[in-house]
Formats: structure tokens, sequence, C-alpha cells
């Protein structure tokens, strides 16, 4: 089930906080876990089962982990174990068609792909497992000895499906110990209708108009509809992405959890480490936390420190889909972040702001394009046409068309990409005229309810991750 | 946030959600929206067998969007969001000038040639005589009503495409826009993608001069008015709040007894029960059907077989005027073969009828060629 839909604002949603509000204190959780499971049954009836054993694993085995006592080696194959059937299920679920069909093109053998769809959200919750396998393992937590709380935490519906990526470490006091109170559900609500508005109003509304541009590449395709596209695709992932952690955040906000920011207005960046740094920051945390500084960071040498970059950010490119083009995403990455690693940094800080941020939102849009486009033949004519090669008109009455009917919404979107939209609010709503911000939730519930009975147009873009 | 703003917030939020959950739940189902000329999905079976494959889950969300309460309320409101929000369209219809509602134009290609091979197939059998009367819609004659940069030139490439296969190959290519746009007055319905009557019989007109038959005089025929409050198909599509409806005018001949059979059951030209629904066009004919067969008292006037979409239905009673029987056929409805229907039925002519939208987008007429050896 996708937040973006009536099922879930006017039937789930509901039926959740009723069950969840009268439910008595101890089985509070219990409610959270079970209607989470039905959550995600309501997109993968089948691999509900397989969520399930993954839960059970994380929890046996941090139960092991921390039974074994002083054991330390013992402690280490128990994790290490945990961790390997982790990854497996995710190879085997995610990767292994990739894989095959690799292996099938390289050496002309015909082996048949496994015919498994990729399980919806198996990205995230792989990975909040095995935060917390890593994380018993280093003593950071205790073991979690209620299954049903182990439970709800792994399949907390909020964040299951497109993130953010909750580390144990942090949710792991809230789950036993958390207090519900209106603030929080108050503040829960403003947020959850500001993603809402983020997902249903903005980025579904211009994804429109990269799906337009996109299909247009190589029939009546100008540079300036390229330019045009890739720039509705920046946006659209943007608020798609960041608008789901906001209703996730506000979510658990009204379930009396605090979750971490996920996304810290990435597009004001000044460098392109800045932006990752701003950018689904749960999901740079978990790859810092359990793959690059356990691999020794940048604390030994330099040559260790790029190898490690390239690590991770192989991973990255890899962990966002099985395709050669998340590959090549994540090393465009890598390259640039070395280069700004070892010099480029210095002059960016040195230059004029306007400079160092065109250079930002070029690198990342130019990052989108490798990213949006999954057909290694159509992205090279696609970044062609952007730069002109290949004879594209420079504009052309589809992209003027476009602009005309886009241009207010895409300015709405870039000023809702900086602090601006936020900091306005805030002024607007302060004090006394507090009841401007409960007005605008309602706004933003019935707006979207219109853009929602009026089904169109309503993708969910995280279906590889 | 303060108190009692927080606390109004939750109020409100929870008044929503509550309330569309207790209204959806009271609100009996509805089988068919009228406004979309559509059924609406009711509630879905639940079994073992839908719960695991998902089809429940799936046809569960269609239906949440389907019957919610006030469904066409919030559909209005989107389309004058969008409107207000800068868009130039809605679910591809673009808000044109003067209160037009217009479809976009579809692209000439695969499908346009598919359709013009199929044509020429049919006349390379040499045992036909063809016509083919392709009509522009709204968004090629009425393209000063557009957006600025919205024209595209699908239709009139493939009016060109048309033009120069007729030459070719030698059967009778009707281009009606020059016709139709030299008319004053409404050519196009603003809120429906058909034409109007008015159009309809100027093409009518040039279609028979151009095939050297008698051509027929506006006198000849009684022009009623069936209807001054027609919704059509790109309002549904656009309901935005002030559109005007259309009036819905018929061109019945005078003195002319007209008979009508749509797959095989008695048919009228006009069904008036229509007019009392939202769809008044499907009064021509009561809408589409596979087969419809005209008689007409008109003595010695042939057989016509006309190939066609629901812009020829319109025009179902002038070419009642001009042949003793015309056999309406709807390609879309009609999967048997059609060259053995023409010649079951003697036909002296056969004529295609449609519009350049349909042409470019749908492969109807292709269907012919699978049945040419």
């Amino acid at each position: 089930m996708v937040f973006s839909s009536t099922v879930f604002l006017y039937y789930f949603l509901p039926v959740t906080l009723a069950l969840y509000f009268l439910a008595p204190k101890p089985a509070k959780n219990a409610v959270l876990f079970v209607l989470s499971l039905v959550f995600y049954a309501w997109g993968e009836p089948v691999y509900v089962l397989l969520m399930l054993f993954t839960v059970l694993l994380g929890y046996l085995s941090g139960l092991a982990v921390e039974r074994l006592g002083e054991n330390e080696r013992g402690r280490r194959a128990v994790a290490a174990a945990t961790v390997a059937v982790d990854l497996i299920i995710l190879g085997i679920f995610k990767y292994s068609g990739f894989v095959v069909s690799n292996l099938n093109s390289a050496l002309g053998t015909a082996l048949a792909a496994p015919a498994v769809a990729l399980p919806i959200g198996i990205s995230f919750y792989t990975f909040q497992t095995i935060s917390y396998t890593v994380d018993v393992l280093r003593r950071k937590v205790p073991a979690q000895r209620n299954f049903i709380s182990f439970g709800a935490y792994v399949a907390m519906f909020p964040q299951l499906i497109a993130g953010p990526i909750v580390r144990y470490s942090t949710v792991a006091e809230e789950l036993d110990g958390r207090r519900e109170n209106a603030d929080d559900f108050a503040e829960g609500i403003a947020r959850f209708c500001c993603g809402l508005a983020k997902k249903v109003l903005i980025a579904n509304n211009v994804g429109l108009l990269w799906d337009t541009m996109y299909a247009s590449l190589g029939g009546g395709l100008s540079v300036a509809g390229a330019w045009l596209g890739i720039i509705a695709f920046s946006f659209q992932i943007y608020f798609d992405f960041s608008g789901y952690s906001d209703m996730a955040i506000g979510l658990g906000r009204m379930f009396g959890f605090h979750f971490l920011e996920n996304f810290d207005h990435p597009y004001v960046s000044r460098s392109v480490t800045e932006f990752w740094r701003r950018w689904h920051i749960s999901l740079g945390t978990w790859f810092r936390e359990y793959v690059y500084i356990p691999l020794g960071g940048n604390r030994r040498g330099a040559a260790k420190t790029y190898r490690n970059i390239l690590a991770v950010w192989l991973l990255t490119g890899l962990w966002h889909g099985a395709s050669w083009n998340f590959v090549l995403w994540g090393l465009y990455y890598c390259l640039l972040l070395m280069a700004e690693k070892s010099f480029l940094l210095r002059l960016l800080e040195g230059a004029p702001r306007f400079v160092s941020h065109i250079y930002t939102l070029l690198c990342v849009a130019l990052g989108w394009v490798i990213f949006a486009v999954d057909d290694i033949g159509r992205l090279g004519r696609y970044i062609k046409t952007m730069f002109g090669a290949g004879g594209a008109e420079l504009i052309n009455g589809t992209a003027l068309y476009e602009l005309s009917s886009f241009g207010p919404v895409l300015l709405i979107a870039a000023a809702g990409s900086t602090g601006l939209a936020a900091s306005l609010t805030r002024r607007a709503a302060s004090g006394r005229r507090g009841w401007i911000k409960s007005a605008l939730c309602v706004i933003c519930v019935l707006v979207c309810t219109c853009y929602l009975v009026d089904s169109a147009y309503n993708p969910f873009l995280y279906f590889r991750f | 946030m303060e108190k009692r703003y927080g606390t109004a917030t939750i109020i409100c939020f929870l008044l929503l959600i509550f309330g569309f959950f207790a209204a959806n739940a009271a609100v009996p189902d509805k089988t068919f929206s009228d406004n979309e000329n559509a059924a609406l999905t009711a509630f879905p079976d639940i079994t073992a067998q839908t719960l695991k494959s998902g089809k429940f889950m799936e046809d569960f969300g269609e239906y949440a969007n389907d019957q919610f309460v006030l469904r066409d309320l919030f559909i209005a409101a989107k389309a004058e969001l969008e409107r207000l929000s800068g868009k130039k369209e809605n679910n591809g219809v673009l808000f044109a000038g003067d209160g037009y509602l217009i479809k976009k134009a579809e692209p000439f290609g695969r499908a346009s040639r598919l359709n013009i091979e199929a044509i020429e197939q049919m006349q390379a059998l040499g045992r036909y005589n063809i016509s083919v009367l392709v009509a522009p819609t709204a968004a090629e004659i009425e393209k000063g009503l557009l957006p600025a940069f919205a024209y595209t030139d699908g239709e009139r490439q493939l009016i060109d495409a048309l033009s120069y296969s007729a030459a070719e190959c030698g059967y009778y290519f009707c281009d009606a826009g020059g016709e139709i746009e030299v008319l004053k007055g409404q050519r196009y319905y603003r809120t429906d993608h058909h034409w109007t009557s008015d159009a309809a019989f100027a093409a009518y007109c040039a279609l028979m001069r151009g095939m050297g038959r008698e051509v027929p005089q506006r006198d000849d025929f009684e022009i009623t008015e069936l209807s001054d409050g027609f919704y059509g198909t790109t309002w549904s599509r656009a309901m935005l709040f002030g559109a005007r409806p259309d009036a819905v005018l018929a061109y019945i001949p005078k003195g002319v007894e007209i008979k009508v059979v749509s797959d095989g059951e008695h048919g009228e030209l006009i069904d008036g029960e229509y007019l009392e629904k939202k769809d008044k066009y499907a009064a021509f004919l009561g809408g589409n059907h596979a087969v419809c067969e005209i008689e007409s008292s008109i003595k010695d006037g042939g057989t016509a077989v006309v190939f066609k979409d629901s812009y020829a239905n319109c025009m179902a009673p002038m070419l009642a005027a001009s042949y003793s029987r015309v056999v309406f056929v709807d390609l879309r409805y009609y999967n048997q073969d059609p060259l053995e229907l023409a010649d079951g039925y003697g036909a002296d002519d056969v004529i295609f009828i449609c519009n350049a939208g349909t042409f470019n987008s749908e492969r109807n007429i292709a269907k012919i060629g699978a049945f040419i050896e």
C-alpha cells in the first residue's frame, strides 16, 4: 500500500489510528505489528512471509549474540551468519536476475533467471535488521527480548516501503517506553500533510513532464526539452522521496516515535559532498556506519580511503537497483567525491556562491539522467541531446508548450526545494496565527484528495530499491 | 505549535479522515458514472485466490476511488486546480479559447500507416468502389483556439499521407477539412470530441460531390435541436465548473421513411432515451453498434457499406437521404470478415468514415488487412 492513495488515507489510517489508540498500552506494539503486516501484505501478499522470516531471524540472532556473553568468536560467528543470510535473501530476490542475464551475455550461456519479483521495501527492511544485528554485536544496544516489539520495529508501516532506514539504536528506547502525546500527534499530522502534498501535488505533477520528455527521445526531443525533462525529474525524485520521508516521520510521530531526518534541502548544496550529506541521510549514515568505517574509513592512508569510497559507492549504486545504470551512477558519484576530496572542494569554497551552486546542480542533474534512464544506449542519446550533439533542435514547440504549462509548478518546486517555503509558513503561522497551520493541513488533505480520486498518474518510484 | 492550534489540527484531521471513512461506508455504491460514461468498480470479491494474488487489493484501490463520495466534485475541483496552477490541459484535454475543451491531436505513426495499408490492400482487390472520409478533429480545425505552442501536426500529416495514397492507388479520398473550415458557427462541440451536425453535413456534401453522386441540399432536411444541455466527453475529462453546455442538432431528411436495425434488433435513427442521459451524442443511432443497417424509402439509391467510428453516427440520417440502404460497421466491435459482409450486402460503395484521432491511434481499419490474402 502506498500513503498517497485513498485506500491508505481513508480506510487504513482511520482504522489503524482507532485500533492503536483504543488498545491498552501493552498491546500497542502488537497492534502496530499486525497492522503493518496487513499494510505490507496489501501490496505483497506472499512476500509478507519472507519479511516475517527476516524478522524472526534477526530476533533470534540478537538474543543468541547477547546470550553468548563474552564469547567473542561465537558472537561474531552468529552475527556474521545472520548478516550473510540477510544478504543472500536480498541477493536472490533483488540481484539474481541481473547476475544471471549478465553471465548469459558474457559467457553465451542460457541459464534461466529465477522468476522472482522484487519484494517491495526489501532493501529497507533488510538494512534495518542488519543494523540491529551489528549494533547488538557492538553492544551499542541490548537485544530486544520481546518478539512483538522487534517485529513492530522492522515491519513498522510508516518507514517500511520507502524508508527512512531507521537504525535500531534510534528507536530502541521508544519501542517500549514511548509516550504518545497531543503535541507530537499534531506535529506528526502537519508533517504528514506536508509530505503528502509534496508527493501528490508536486512530484506526480512534474513527473508527467519528465515522462513526456523522455518519451519523445528520438522523436522530437529538443535540447531545451531534454533539460526541461531532467529538471522535472530532479524535482520529481526529490519531492517524491522526501515527501515519503516526511509522511513516514509524521506518521511515526503520531505513534510517538522520533525518526531522524532523511533530507535537508539537498538542492541548496554547494558541493556534491554537501549534497550527499543532505540527500537520503539515513542511507549515507548506514553505509558509513556499517561499511565505510568497518573497512577502515579514512584512517589507513589515502589508497585505502579511496578504495573504501569506491566500495561504498558501488554498493550505493547497486542498492538503488539491479541494473548497470545504477552501477554507473554510483561510480559517477564516486569519481566526483574523490575529485572533491582531493582538490575541488578547496576551489569550490573559494568560488562565488552561484558558481559552486550551479556546479553542484549540474552534477546532480547529470547524475539523475544516469539514474533515470536504465538503458545504456538511450542514456547516451539523452545526454547527447542535452548537449546539442546528434542534430537535435535547440528548442521546439513541444518544449515551449510544456514550459508554458508546467512553468508555475516548476517555480513552486524550485522555491520548495530551498528553506524558503518552510520559513514562510513558520513566519505566517507563528503565535496567534497558528490556525494557519491547521488550515493548511486541511487544505492539503482536501486538495490531495482531489488528485487522488482522479487517479490518472501516481507512480511508485522505489520498486527497484 | 501552540497547544490550542495543535488541538485544532488534530480535530480537523481526524474529522476529515474519519468523516470520509464513515461517508464512504454509508453512501450506497453506484454502478455507472454518467459523467465518465463508464462503469464504476464494484466491491471486489474476497476469496483466498484474490487475496493471494493481490487482485482483491488492486481492485479495492479502484473501488475506493470510483465510489468515493462526491467523486465528481473532487474530479472537477482537480481540473479547476490544474487550470489555476497554469496548466494548459487536464487528462489529455486542452483548455482552449471560447470555452472549448479539445482533445489533444494524436501523432501520425504506426497505427496510421497500418490503417492506410489495409485500405490500399482492399483497393488492390479491384472489386470495391472505395471512398475515404477522414475528418480532422477540433485539434486541427480549431487550432486558432489552442493554447500557445499546443498545436501538433499529426492530423495534417495523416491527411497528406491519405491524399498521396489515394492518388497512387486510385481510391477516392475526401479531404473535408477545407469545407469544415469555411463553415461559420460551431463546427465542433465545445465539451465533446465529436463534430457538430453542421460540420458533418458540410463533409457529407463534399463526399457526395466527390463521389459523383447527387449533391444534397440543406432544404431537403428538417433541422431539429435535440438538446441544448449537452456536456460531452472532453468535459468529462476536464470538468470545469463554468463550462457552457452544447446544443445538439439533427439533420433529418424530409419525406424519407427510414428503418433502422442495430445488431439484428429494431433500432432508432435518433434514440430519444439518450437525450435524457448525459451522453446525448449517443442519441444518433443509439450509440455504437457492431453492425447497424438503415433502409430508406429512396428508390435506386444503391447500397453503401460504411466502416466507421462514432463520427459517422450523426451523418447517418444524411446518408439515408442518398442511399436506399446503408450498412454501418464499427470495426472496434465487429470481428468477423468485413469483406464477406460487404460482399454479402452487394455493396455499391464502400466508404470509410472516421476521425483523424482514431485513425492515427487505433488499429481498427488495419484489421481488414488480416482478411486479405
